[in-house]
């Protein structure tokens, strides 16, 4: 085979990183969802119409900057409430695999939407949410572990809910474009998009078209995914290059000084379990450095990135519990399954599909079914 | 189950015959997607890569070089963009910089220098105090409410805390981008920062007495330093520092819904 041919082979894969793009997706929407029941109580008072960084305020800082958000539509309380049910129903979906490529985009929209409408309750955490779902737009994260793939395994049936959903897209998106709440930029790709679902839909008729399309959709799947791992290895070097020309993870005291301060401190008991120490200080310090700056170029080895991917996920763990940023960390966490390796995720399926198997037999069969278990996991 | 590393750009080729090898089928794309519940793929891949493109016609594989070109293209650029959007000020940054900013927008900004290069060393403990005018007209000023308390409650022992308490500390943070040195507001911008300290601030404060109205505030910092570390001889700690903004004016848009002033 030519070079040309090899690379051309590499770009159109379709089986590359579909397990990483769907553990990416539901972990994305887990999250996500859990955010939104999690500050469900207090949602008004952070981004109601009335909350102290009220409607009126965060219009007018849209205006300058220019970000989305379809909570500046309308004003009212409703309207706020119906998006925040509908924010939750797209999370669930998309964690489902419902409609995955039309959930996806509107996930991102949810994210994109309720981030702009208060920007002073974001943490580094929600960059990571905001452009790792940007990058799943791209992405074909739905063909595994999906509603959607059970659909497509199913006989081919003629789709009712595609076209219903995609003519209430667009009915929406024309009252938006005529009452001028879409602009510019942002009303051209999302008219591109709905118009998008249309080419595809018909081009599925026809078996040519549907194999060139299948086709771009993979190789902007495999450019999407490299795109995260790109981002997340951007995240990790800025992170730890940077900390290099600081005098105190020089000198090893970092974690130290960031432990030290009051509003990162839930437990301090525990916090200062670490911070007495020189020795368990200087060792986090330099590590968090090594495991920083290093894990760009540990991603070209296999072993070597899935250990950095253990301690990595570790040290996340740690920061979200002794820092009291669970939420930065959840998402870190979800970035980093980019990095899983395909036998271990499908490990995690078939071990996934067996609990289920097992799970809702009455106990009598259960027990009966026992000495099959081994048997079944040997295969 | 051989695993593929993962690689930082599109146009690497298969370093191994496993790159291409996920699932064990060839895969017909005329047909639907290959069924999951196909026999596990524990068989060893095949020796050589298989072609994706075997089944396509002269147009489709054009049409796919074309896409992978343009594609390629586009993840060099995004990644271009993405690298100058977090270096530090260099050469492409002074002449390319706005340029990457308006492609970048908002949707993409991004900055990871998470408690890089310095740590911050020092803790804000904000105060509020209300001026009410009475009923009759006579004007008194009440104590000191603690702010940062109900952020820091909502921390302590918390494995997840809310992120309402980030608001505070943010909000402050940003007042100095929005004021001069006289702590005069900077145009629209400094006056919304004040409001939405206001709105914040008043939502924590007690409902002033019946006839009595909220007319004025004014916030304390007060603001301590780290200690250094015991293995650390030599250092000294600043004594705590307090700073208080002017009095500011109260109007009825100052108050989030639920609170009077």
């Amino acid at each position: 085979m030519s070079a040309v041919r090899r690379v051309l082979n590499w770009a159109c894969d379709p089986h590359r990183w579909r397990y990483q793009s769907a553990a990416v997706r539901i972990g994305m929407a887990l999250s996500w969802l859990i955010l939104l029941l999690h500050e469900f109580p207090r949602r008004g008072s952070i981004w109601g119409p009335n909350a102290p960084w009220s409607w009126e305020l965060a219009q007018r800082q849209l205006t300058e900057s220019g970000a989305f958000s379809v909570l500046l539509w309308w004003r009212g309380g409703l309207w706020f409430e119906v998006f925040y049910g509908l924010a939750v129903a797209v999370a669930v979906a998309l964690l489902l695999g419902w409609r995955t490529r039309t959930m996806s985009f509107l996930f991102l929209i949810c994210v994109l939407s309720l981030s702009h409408r208060n920007e002073w309750v974001l943490n580094a955490g929600d960059t990571v949410y905001r452009l790792t779902a940007c990058y799943l737009v791209l992405m074909r994260p739905g063909r595994v572990w999906s509603l959607d793939a059970r659909r497509a395994r199913r006989p081919a049936r003629p789709d009712r809910t595609g076209p219903v959903l995609w003519t209430l897209a667009g009915l929406l998106l024309t009252y938006a474009t005529l009452g001028a709440m879409v602009t510019g930029g942002w009303a051209l790709l999302l008219w591109l998009y709905w118009l998008a679902h249309a080419v595809r839909a018909i081009g599925a008729r026809h078996d040519g078209v549907r194999g060139t399309l299948d086709l771009v959709g993979d190789i902007v799947h495999n450019a999407a995914v490299v795109m995260l791992m790109v981002q997340v290895c951007v995240v990790y070097a800025t992170a730890g290059w940077y900390k290099i020309q600081g005098r105190q993870w020089q000198d090893g005291s970092g974690v130290y000084w960031g432990l030290g301060l009051d509003w990162l401190t839930p437990f301090p008991a525990l916090t200062q379990l670490i911070t007495a120490h020189a020795l368990l200080v200087l060792a986090l310090s330099y590590g968090t450095v090594i495991l920083q700056v290093a894990f760009p170029f540990a991603v070209f080895n296999r072993r070597l990135k899935n250990v950095m991917l253990a301690l990595m996920i570790a040290e996340h763990i740690g920061i979200g519990v002794l820092m009291g940023l669970f939420s930065f960390s959840l998402s870190m966490i979800v970035a980093d399954l980019v990095f899983l390796p395909t036998g271990f995720l499908r490990g995690a399926e078939e071990y996934g599909r067996r609990v289920v198997r097992r799970a809702p037999r009455p106990p009598k069969v259960l027990r009966r079914s026992r000495p099959e278990a081994p048997a079944r996991a040997a295969t | 189950m051989p695993e593929r590393s993962p690689t930082a750009t599109a146009e690497r080729e298969p370093s191994s015959a496993h790159e291409s090898a996920d699932g064990p089928e060839p895969l017909d794309r005329s047909d639907a997607p290959p069924p999951p519940d196909a026999p596990p793929p524990d068989a060893p891949p095949p020796d050589a890569p298989r072609d994706q493109l075997a089944g396509f016609t002269r147009a489709q594989r054009i049409a796919a070089g074309t896409a992978t070109v343009l594609v390629a293209l586009a993840l060099v650029l995004h990644t271009a963009a993405t690298f100058f959007t977090v270096s530090p000020a260099n050469a492409v940054t002074d002449s390319h910089g706005d340029r990457i900013r308006a492609y970048m927008g908002p949707e993409f900004k991004q900055n990871w220098q998470l408690f890089s290069p310095d740590i911050t060393r020092t803790m804000d403990h904000l105060y509020v105090r209300c001026r009410l005018r009475a009923a009759d007209g006579s004007v008194s000023t009440t104590g000191w409410t603690d702010l940062t308390a109900v952020d820091l409650a909502e921390l302590r022992g918390n494995l997840v805390p809310s992120r309402f308490r980030l608001q505070l500390n943010n909000a402050w943070s940003a007042l100095g981008g929005s004021h001069d040195a006289e702590q005069r507001p900077l145009g629209q911008r400094g006056l919304d920062s004040e409001r939405y300290l206001k709105r914040l601030a008043l939502t924590r404060t007690p409902a002033p007495p019946p006839g009595s109205r909220t007319v004025g505030v004014q916030f304390r910092d007060i603001v301590t330093t780290v200690p250094a570390p015991p293995w650390q001889s030599g250092q000294t700690t600043p004594d705590p520092s307090v700073r208080t903004t002017p009095w500011w004016p109260v109007e009825p848009a100052d108050l989030a819904e639920g609170h009077r002033a």
